[in-house]
């Protein structure tokens, strides 16, 4: 299969009704989820006999000089480029590593959740990235639900654009495209031993997203601009080193317990100032409110997101939690049991419940 | 003098005297010296005593006496000898040792000190490198501690900074565009009351000007709602192939020339800014191998009892 014919009819005023795909491999139940992260594409299907299946996209690419030999080599590789504007466009992981090379920033086409109006460049790429993860939908119109960011509360940006361009591009891609707010993806996700009760929170590479939920339903959700990113650029800045390589470092595996450098140090600081941060809006947010629930009962609080995978997290959490006079009482403090993957199996969950 | 005798003579004579090396008496001056061997000393003793004796006429049997006493005389006194030589050979020695025991201490005196005389030296560097190392403490201290407030002051700063840019940018961005459609609009209203005018001339005769200035404005209210909620891909778009035309038609008014004289120049000027709106639409001819490369998956254990307790939930009650 060619890209060319893969890709859908785009061309203005023409509703397109793209061709259903015979399905192949195993049989699907009804329903997609998709989270489009500032770091990370990635798709949950499941199948007939209840096996998940995840497809991740890193949202990065690099632009390096075009020839037909690196062409080759690329596929040889399994390196994915696509040639935009005469320039050839490595996309994905290996654009990490070839910025960690150059010594060069990657071009992310996404920032704090949203799409990047720096790099309109970039819609074409993810609309090929998009379209690899979820492939054809399996009959006209089915559901696909896809992560939006909530309202940011530090950042004084247009979620509607955002949502209305994803929207559109699902729908050109023949699916019934529905936003979900990534904070209440995670609780869809990890709090169904609690009737979706408690307080999910993702935390990305662009923004953490909160959510607190009383049984299914959004009682508060919010989304700051700080993330694994603001990390990485203050870390960046701090040590005199690109954030794509403060990225390495912090992704290689930090104890922010026990760190044993410089580096390691920086990362720390900033980590914890984050996490601070997070606990302090939610608590200003939650007191503010009018209209919110009262919860008689502890809940647990759930963390998601890469930015979640570094070590010591919840235990950075639980202290910085002590210091506060939190408004809602804390049963667990824990992280979900795949982080990276929690908000595309929320976006599952909330299709197949749909379909 | 028997054999035993001159033996001990020698050995008195041993203990009474000091060797000394013909270099070592060269160097004092000596150049001669008399050597007196111990054989002749005692010849000259036994003379000594044999003359005394003959003097003083005695007989056979007290000659033998006096002979015997005196040789048992001399023994004694010999043996006294070498007992005194012995001891004071035994002194010389103690005393040699001694004295070289002293010299050693006084060296180890010396250099005692020579080192007590450095130490006000080394407890004065001591001191000044303590006062060093607690002086770069203290500022490596702050310095870090005023680092770390610097950065994240900085951060804020830059972030404030990109922020006020990027709202800036969009306010001024959103107003072109809005005052490109209030300017489009108009031109078009005032167009349509030209035609209008044209269309009854009896009544422009009259005086009558068609539209009064509160339909005029209620109007441009409805048309700026209109393309506020136009979010449909055709509209859209074809607002947005209109305000082009006007885009350039402020460049071209901007560039100090009349509306009417709208160049290429000018129509290439408005594609750019709004080019970028639509640029998601703009792959159709895309080359890539994205299709041909193999994504990252992985499988887990799927979403089911989520499911189910989400869909009873919904049907009411708890999930429970
Ligand atoms: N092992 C790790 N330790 C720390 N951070 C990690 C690790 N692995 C990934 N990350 C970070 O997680 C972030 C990406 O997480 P995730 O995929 O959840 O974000 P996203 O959903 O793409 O972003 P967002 O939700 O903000 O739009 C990046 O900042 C990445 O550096
Ligand atoms: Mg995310």
């Amino acid at each position: 299969m060619s890209a060319e014919k893969k890709r859908p009819d785009i061309t203005v005023g023409k509703a397109s009704a793209p061709a259903v795909s015979a399905p192949t491999g195993p049989a699907l139940e009804l329903g997609k989820g998709l989270d489009i992260g500032t770091a990370n594409l990635i798709s949950a299907v499941q199948d007939r006999e209840g096996n998940l299946y995840i497809k991740a996209q890193r949202n990065a690419f690099i632009d390096i000089d075009q020839d037909d030999f690196t062409r080759n080599m690329l596929t040889k590789l399994g390196v994915q480029y696509v040639i935009l504007n005469n320039r050839m466009v490595v996309v994905g992981d290996p654009a990490f590593e070839l910025a960690n090379i150059f010594n060069r920033e990657t071009r992310r086409p996404m920032s704090h959740g949203m799409i990047s109006p720096k790099e309109a460049d970039a819609l074409p790429i993810m609309k090929l990235l998009i379209d690899k993860l979820l492939g054809k939908p399996q009959v006209k119109d089915e559901v696909c639900y896809f992560s939006v960011p909530a309202e940011p509360i530090d950042f004084d940006m247009n979620v509607t654009y955002h949502e209305g361009l994803f929207r559109d591009l699902l729908s050109k891609l023949g699916y019934n495209a529905k936003p979900l707010v990534e904070g209440h993806a995670v609780v869809f996700a990890e709090l169904a031993d609690d009737d979706f009760t408690g307080i999910g929170i993702s935390c990305g590479g662009g923004m953490f997203n909160v959510c607190v939920s009383y049984k299914t339903i959004p009682a508060l959700s919010f989304s700051t601009s700080r993330g694994g990113d603001w990390v990485d650029q203050n870390v960046g800045k701090v040590l005199g080193i690109k954030a794509s390589k403060a990225t390495a470092i912090k992704e290689k595996g930090v104890d922010l317990r026990k760190p044993v450098n410089r580096e390691q140090q920086a990362i720390e600081i900033y980590y914890r100032e984050l996490i601070k941060y997070t606990l302090t809006n939610i608590k200003q947010r939650f007191e503010q409110g009018s209209d919110l629930p009262s919860f008689p009962e502890p809940v647990d609080i759930v963390f998601a997101g890469g930015t979640s995978l570094v070590g010591g997290f919840t235990d950075v959490v639980r202290q910085e939690l002590a210091k506060l006079d939190f408004p809602i009482p804390i049963k667990n403090v824990r992280r979900a049991e795949d982080p990276l993957h929690s908000v595309a199996k929320g976006c599952l969950v909330a299709a197949m419940s749909e379909s | 003098m028997d054999p035993g005798e001159l033996q001990q003579v020698r050995q008195v004579i041993e203990r009474s005297t000091s060797k000394v090396s013909l270099r070592e008496l060269e160097r004092k001056g000596f150049r001669k010296v008399k050597v007196l061997r111990s054989n002749d000393i005692n010849e000259l003793i036994r003379k000594a005593v044999h003359a005394a004796i003959g003097r003083a006429n005695l007989d056979a049997q007290q000659h033998e006496q006096l002979v015997r006493e005196s040789q048992q005389e001399l023994r004694r006194l010999m043996k006294q000898a070498q007992k005194a030589a012995t001891e004071r050979a035994e002194l010389l020695e103690t005393n040699r040792a001694l004295e070289a025991e002293l010299e050693r201490t006084r060296a180890a005196l010396r250099e005692a000190e020579a080192q007590i005389e450095q130490l006000p030296r080394l407890r004065a560097q001591l001191d000044e490198a303590n006062v060093q190392r607690m002086a770069l403490e203290s500022r490596t201290a702050s310095a870090e501690a005023k680092l770390g407030e610097l950065t994240t002051l900085r951060t804020e700063l830059e972030q404030v900074r990109a922020e006020l840019k990027r709202v800036e940018t969009e306010k001024r961005l959103l107003e072109e565009l809005e005052v490109v459609k209030l300017r489009e609009r108009i031109a078009q209203l005032e167009g349509e009351l030209r035609e209008a005018r044209a269309a009854a001339p009896a009544a422009a005769a009259a005086g009558a000007t068609g539209i009064d200035p509160a339909t005029l404005r209620s109007l441009l209210k409805e048309v700026v709602s209109e393309v506020g909620a136009g979010r449909s891909d055709d509209g859209l778009r074809s607002e947005f192939s209109k305000l082009q035309q006007t885009l350039a038609a402020a460049l071209a008014n901007a560039g100090g020339r009349s509306g009417s004289q709208v160049t290429e120049a000018d129509l290439e000027a408005a594609k750019v800014s709004i080019a970028k709106l639509f640029e998601h639409d703009a792959d159709a001819e895309l080359e890539s191998n994205i299709a041909k490369v193999q994504v990252k998956e992985s499988t887990s254990s799927g979403v089911k009892s989520t499911l189910n307790k989400l869909k009873s939930l919904r049907k009411g009650g708890s999930a429970e």
